[in-house]
């Protein structure tokens, strides 16, 4: 392992409905700096998916209010985007949808 | 003891009696008491507008109480629309009131000789002439009774038809509280039938509600408020779905030709909250999604309660519709009309396909995609039964058989009811559960949002852990049936309360064992599974009621477009030019919704046999067999048969 790979560490993505189909597929490992935060990271992803993918994420500086953002399978709360990803972590993107009118 | 009323209107007569305790332990209140009590008195001999036909309104075992959310009432009847069972379910401050007014259960039969409505007071009620109100809009029937104070007056609540369901319109609604619409499968129509123009309920008493109790219904509230889950109704309403489901493509559009609009900008909440002047809640309700909106001037000046998303979509993108002006105009007509404005949106969208398709005109209107005065006009049309309108009153499967030709295709219906808002080939659960529901197609039967609403959470806590992967996901249908089947038993446990699945079923905020400890507390011993299975035994007698009608397998499928037709989705862009949204490049091949092996699936999860009937040993579990007896024969190989491969 080169002094390069051992400052990256590989997050796992998945993505789910109208985002799997942005990004061209379900899941993906992508790798990062070590220390990226989750919002760093998350901005790294519109990076490098087609423009659409940035719409279904954010809309200006905010994350779309109907995104649900998971990390190691628990909801991050808002104050946790700014926490650095581990080695290994997964995160789970979903643009969060429910029933309708009652 | 709370009282069971039966109102006779052939004679004249009213009976009380106490509402009996094992039908209360058996099926928990509202919804569950009024499915056994139709089950009972109305049969397969008695028609939707014949005398004997039933209305039982009914409350649960927290109406009138502290409970958060709990307001809501719960009417049941044999439905003009698909000929089997019918229910209707509505919010406001009718359902407290009448809890209040000392009765479970007010059940309505025979009809009056000339319009009579009731007016119901403390552990009694009277039948009174209604001459002076028929012909009334239903804000104008309200504004009688209620006199010049209106809701906040000492004259207590209402709730009424319109003159659309004194024409038997089969779509047609019961409206309370002015703008709450308790209106799926022509409830209006069987009140209008019955010569029976409003309910007026008047009540002094309070619930004796014990310390532990409002301690247990506060704790309840506040999770509701904390819950970030529920922030988005909260804040717009419903209608914050609108835009996250036109990127989805779960958004029906031209009559489900699409799932997605090029003009999400005009429709979404952010354009619909200009004419929102302030938010409105049901009794007891801390979440509030509801709004008065005003268009103040125009040709389409109008005022309502609402729009909420159903409606929304009903009357904006299904009929192509982009203006929102023309929704709160559209809906404010169909409450005072008294309709359904699901149904009456689908059908409008109906008519406005066959007219695509060189099937249907009309003289007076273009019926061309958008165009609102088509809307607007067949509204009329329809509440009037006048012209064209006389036919789309019978709804969109009556009304495509009378036009011909092919228009059966463009019927979005199940089982005779129109299809709520939801695209089945994208929200599959929802798709599913469209096509279970015993009272035709609803969201509200089993509203399964787990999948669509990233509530992994709320999975792992439910289903296996082996399964939940593929659960969530909402392009994978393999374990959708397992997601409709809970939501089905909780909602039914929902609706038997009397409170308001965004409670429960639109983001699990609270879980059965919280309403558990809430009905302890009211001296109710029971589990959440002993709700849950409350639940099953409720949707298994509204199943018996449908198969003793004549109903089977063939009667749960959805319109062929959503298994043969493929949809697809295209990408949400930015106009560079203007700002705008618009539609881009198609995303993936065009899908279709798998169904028979998620109705195998289905069935053989329920212990239902491959024609969807339930088995000997289901009926036994459930404590169903006396119900089940006569109806069907239940011994069948089925119950050894294998019905396809379960994971």
């Amino acid at each position: 392992m080169t002094a390069n790979e051992s400052r990256e560490i590989v997050v796992r993505v998945r993505y789910f409905n109208v985002l799997a189909d942005y990004a061209g597929t379900k899941r993906a490992e992508v790798a990062v700096p070590t220390g990226t935060t989750l919002r760093a990271f998350l901005n790294h992803l519109i990076e490098i998916n087609p423009e659409p993918f940035r719409r279904a994420l954010s809309r200006g500086e905010m994350l779309n209010s109907y995104l649900r953002v998971f990390r190691n399978e628990r909801v991050v709360a808002p104050e946790d985007f700014d926490a650095p990803l581990a080695e290994g972590d997964e995160v789970m993107l979903f643009p969060a949808v429910a029933g309708g009118g009652v | 003891m709370a009282l069971t009323a039966l109102v006779d209107l052939s004679s004249g007569s009213i009976r009380y009696s106490e509402t009996d305790p094992a039908l209360k332990k058996r099926f928990l209140g509202a919804r569950g008491i009024g499915a056994r009590i139709l089950f009972d008195r109305v049969g397969t001999r008695v028609a939707p507008f014949d005398p004997e036909n039933c209305l039982i309104f009914t409350t649960g075992p927290f109406s009138g109480t502290p409970w958060p959310t709990a307001s809501r009432y719960h009417v049941t009847f044999k439905s003009p629309a698909t000929n089997a069972y019918g229910y209707a379910n509505a919010g406001g401050h009718w359902a407290p009131e009448l809890a209040r007014a000392g009765f479970d259960a007010l059940i309505v039969t025979g009809r009056a000789a000339s319009p009579v409505y009731l007016q119901v007071t403390d552990r009694a009620m009277a039948i009174l002439a209604a001459d002076h109100l028929w012909g009334l809009t239903t804000t104008a029937t309200h504004d009688q009774l209620l006199g010049a104070e209106g809701r906040r007056g000492p004259n207590g609540r209402v709730l009424c038809i319109g003159p659309a369901g004194e024409k038997r319109v089969r779509i047609a609604a019961i409206i309370n509280d002015y703008g709450r619409a308790a209106a799926r499968g022509g409830p209006g129509a069987v009140m209008g039938s019955k010569n029976l123009k409003a309910i007026q309920v008047r009540a002094s008493q309070r619930d004796k509600t014990s310390t532990a109790f409002a301690a247990i219904a506060r704790e309840m509230s506040k999770r509701l408020i904390d819950d970030p889950k529920t922030s988005g109704l909260r804040t717009d309403g419903t209608v914050v779905l609108i835009r996250p489901k036109n990127m989805t493509g779960d958004l029906p559009a031209k009559n489900h030709q699409f799932g997605q609009v090029p003009f999400i900008d005009n429709v979404d909440a952010h354009a619909l909250n200009r004419y929102r002047v302030k938010r409105l809640g049901c009794a007891m309700c801390p979440v509030r999604c509801s709004r008065l909106s005003i268009v103040p001037d125009g040709e389409n000046a109008s005022a309502v309660e609402g729009p909420e998303y159903e409606t929304t979509d009903a009357l904006g993108p299904m009929c192509w519709n982009c203006n929102p002006a023309v929704i709160i105009r559209a809906n404010q007509l169909c409450n005072q009309y008294g309709l359904d404005t699901i149904s009456t949106g689908v059908t409008i969208a109906f008519a406005m396909e066959c007219h695509q398709r060189g099937v249907l005109s009309d003289p007076d209107l273009s019926l061309e995609w958008g165009d609102g005065a088509s809307i607007v006009g067949l509204i009329e049309k329809i509440a009037r039964r006048e012209g064209i309108g006389d036919v789309l009153a019978e709804g969109v499967q009556r009304a495509a058989k009378i036009i011909g030709h092919d228009t059966h295709e463009w019927a979005m219906h199940v089982k005779g009811l129109e299809l709520p808002r939801q695209e089945p080939r994208i929200a599959k659960g929802f798709g599913l559960g469209h096509a279970t529901s015993n009272r035709g197609a609803d969201h509200l039967y089993a509203l399964p949002t787990i999948d669509v609403a990233g509530n992994l959470d709320t999975a792992r806590k439910i289903f296996p852990a082996e399964i939940v992967e593929r659960l969530i996901d909402p392009a994978d249908e393999t374990y959708k049936p397992d997601l409709v089947i809970y939501g089905e038993h909780y909602c039914a446990v929902t609706d038997a309360l009397g409170i308001c699945k965004f409670s429960t079923t639109e983001e699990y905020s609270l879980m059965p064992d919280d309403l558990a400890r809430g009905l302890c507390a009211r001296g109710v011993e029971i589990t959440g599974a002993g709700l849950l299975e409350i639940g099953e035994r409720i949707v298994n007698l509204e199943r018996l009621y449908n198969i003793r009608a004549g109903f089977s397998r063939a009667n749960d499928y959805l319109p062929r477009r959503f298994t043969h037709e493929p949809l697809v989705l295209r990408a949400s862009e930015t106009d560079p030019a203007t700002g705008a949204t618009r539609l881009g490049a198609p995303l993936r091949a065009g899908q279709l919704l798998k169904f028979d092996a998620m109705l195998d699936r289905y069935y053989q999860l329920r212990g239902w046999d491959a024609d969807g009937r339930p088995t000997n040993a289901t009926l036994a579990r459930l404590g169903l067999r006396e119900e089940g007896s006569g109806i069907v024969c239940f011994v069948i190989p089925s119950e050894a048969r294998t019905l396809g491969s379960v994971e």
